[in-house]
């Protein structure tokens, strides 16, 4: 909030209506792939191979456009189930062979991945994508741009899945006691399982966004993962698990793209974005320890008085 | 007063490498009946209530629950056969709700046959949970407060009603009392006493003998894994009892089953 201001008042650009739609839009990337990091983070564990699955969905895309033009219709799908793939890998890797700790397996993941999309595209930009992945990425509907519909649609389907559908609250009961969730007979493993697997379809779908909005697939290093966990953080989720919240996420990642978006319009060197996106992260989980403590005080003096009244 | 057997424990073992926590064990429990499991810190009650419950898969010896047998067998299946637990460290969700914690794991949902894949009927859930905590007497004043910021006493009476709620045939408490308060300690006791008459059969454990005397009709006692008695609980049985516990000198009654 106080971000948005400062940028207002130094540049009046800033505000423009043309401006908001273009941060939205340049948010809209991080802000689906930190719905997916957002999915395992509830769950009590990190994912940091989403980011380079984005690359390598939008090279095999790319790959398979320019190889079999004809063939078209079938990008989007084999983008989708590359993503599942690797997701799949991961909970493989991690819930059923219980091979080492989480956030060990994905890192391991990222440069598996990363290595793939640079050997398959040749380690260049493969141009060119299906015209409907362009429409999606580059068109409006009813005035507001594709990217932005899909970033809402994404984080509604999200919202009802974790909010309403048993499964998403199991998700966040093995987050907030995994222990207590094999207890009262929550399917555990299969529900961890399908968090990976989720997570990984969401990287998907990012990269449909992303390979649109570049008619091309970018072979990345993958560490956009890293501005995507620093969205689901400043939306107040909890690295312990069982805390966390579709749109905070949402509007952490239009944050985010907010200080970069700012800092160009001030004139400030592109060297300074990360310093600013850093500080900017590490001031938000300042201020949530913060209100956390003065939340807790609050707690016990209510729980005092309501002891000493009875 | 004791009816039909509800569990029936048959030669349980489990170890965990190579300790055994629970050695051949074998009891019953009758419908209407409290049978409370003693033994001192480590004597593996938690264990064989985790293995009456799913949560572990024992080693060896078979469990019956209402006449039908089995090895092991799912906690959402033991559940299923009519058995609440309330566990000694609560298994809450300190993140979620009064409501969904009393529901955790069985959220009614639309539609049925989705079970995990379907809407939780929330509407449902918060109306169900306070008719049940008013059935019990238990005032939360809000259901959709989170579980951590509730106090202790608070804690456990959800623990304890959650275990208790929906059980039809078996109720099992670990500790139910140790961290309560007197008033505390006596609200959840009142909830374990109104048990029997509902048909329900129920373990009680405690470490504190004067509320095990005044609730329970015999008491199994444990010893580093091994079964070495079970005794009417009553005031007369109270030096018995102790030593059993603490082992030492042997009492009268050591080894013999009800
Ligand atoms: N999950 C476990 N892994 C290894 N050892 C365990 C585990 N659970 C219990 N034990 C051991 O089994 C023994 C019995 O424990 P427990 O059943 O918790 O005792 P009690 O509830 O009677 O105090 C103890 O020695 C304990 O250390
Ligand atoms: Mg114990």
């Amino acid at each position: 909030m106080c971000i948005w201001l400062l940028f207002a008042v130094l540049s009046p650009y800033f505000f423009t209506q043309s401006n908001l739609t273009n941060i939205l839009v340049q948010s809209s990337s991080i802000a689906l792939l930190a719905l997916g990091a957002l999915l395992v983070v509830i769950v009590g564990s990190l994912d940091v191979s989403l980011g380079s699955t984005v690359g390598f969905c939008t090279v095999v895309g790319a790959v398979l456009f320019r190889d079999h033009p004809e063939l078209g219709w079938l990008v989007v799908p084999v983008m989708i189930a590359v993503g599942l793939a690797i997701g799949a890998v991961n909970s493989l890797v991690i819930v059923t062979m219980r091979i080492g700790n989480a956030f060990i397996v994905t890192l391991g993941m990222l440069y598996v991945v990363q290595s793939l999309s640079y050997v398959v595209s040749g380690g260049t930009q493969v141009p060119g994508m299906p015209d409907y992945v362009l429409t999606v990425a580059n068109n409006h509907l009813f005035g507001i741009p594709g990217p932005v519909i899909l970033v809402l649609v994404a984080g509604g389907l999200m919202s009802l899945f974790l909010n309403r559908i048993a499964w998403g609250r199991w998700v966040f009961a093995i987050g907030g006691n995994a222990e207590a969730a094999s207890k009262v007979g929550i399917p555990v493993r299969k529900v961890l399982f399908s968090v990976y697997v989720i997570a990984g379809a969401l990287a998907a779908i990012t990269a449909v966004l992303t390979a649109g909005l570049s008619d091309a697939g970018v072979p990345e290093t993958g560490f956009s993962i890293l501005q995507a966990i620093a969205a689901v953080v400043i939306g107040g989720a909890s690295l312990n698990g069982g805390r966390g919240s579709v749109w905070a996420t949402i509007v952490g990642a239009v944050i985010l793209g907010s200080i970069t978006n700012g800092l160009v319009l001030l004139d400030v060197s592109p060297n300074w974005t990360p310093f600013a996106i850093g500080a900017a992260l590490i001031t938000a989980v300042g201020l949530d320890a913060l209100r956390q403590e003065i939340e807790r005080r609050l707690q016990l003096r209510q729980a005092q008085m309501q002891a000493e009244v009875s | 007063m004791a009816g039909d057997v509800v569990l029936e424990i048959d030669r349980l073992t489990k170890s965990f490498g190579n300790h055994t926590a629970l050695d051949a064990v074998s009891f019953t429990v009758s419908a209407g009946e409290i049978v409370a499991l003693l033994g001192d810190n480590g004597a593996g009650k938690s264990t064989l209530i985790k293995c009456v419950s799913g949560v572990y898969r024992p080693d060896q010896g078979e469990i019956a629950l209402n006449g039908q047998r089995f090895h092991s067998e799912s906690v959402a299946g033991v559940r299923a056969r009519g058995v609440g637990v309330v566990y000694q460290d609560l298994a809450l969700f300190d993140n979620m709700s009064v409501a969904e914690n009393l529901f955790a794991g069985s959220e009614p949902c639309w539609p049925r046959p989705l079970r995990g894949w379907g809407l939780v009927k929330r509407r449902a859930m918060l109306d169900e949970a306070r008719r049940t905590l008013e059935r019990l007497e238990v005032r939360i004043p809000n259901l959709k407060t989170p579980v951590g910021l509730l106090s202790g006493g608070q804690r456990q009476a959800i623990a304890v009603c959650k275990g208790i709620a929906f059980a039809e045939k078996l109720v099992i408490l670990d500790e139910p009392t140790a961290a309560l308060g007197l008033r505390e300690r006596g609200n959840v006791l009142r909830l374990v006493r109104q048990l029997p008459a509902a048909g329900v059969a129920v373990i009680l454990v405690s470490h504190n003998l004067e509320e095990v005397i005044s609730v329970a009709d015999r008491a199994v006692i444990l010893r580093q894994g091994k079964q070495v008695g079970g005794v009417e609980a009553t005031e007369a049985q109270h030096e018995t009892i102790v030593s059993m516990i603490v082992g030492g000198r042997p009492a009268s009654g050591n080894g013999q089953q009800h």
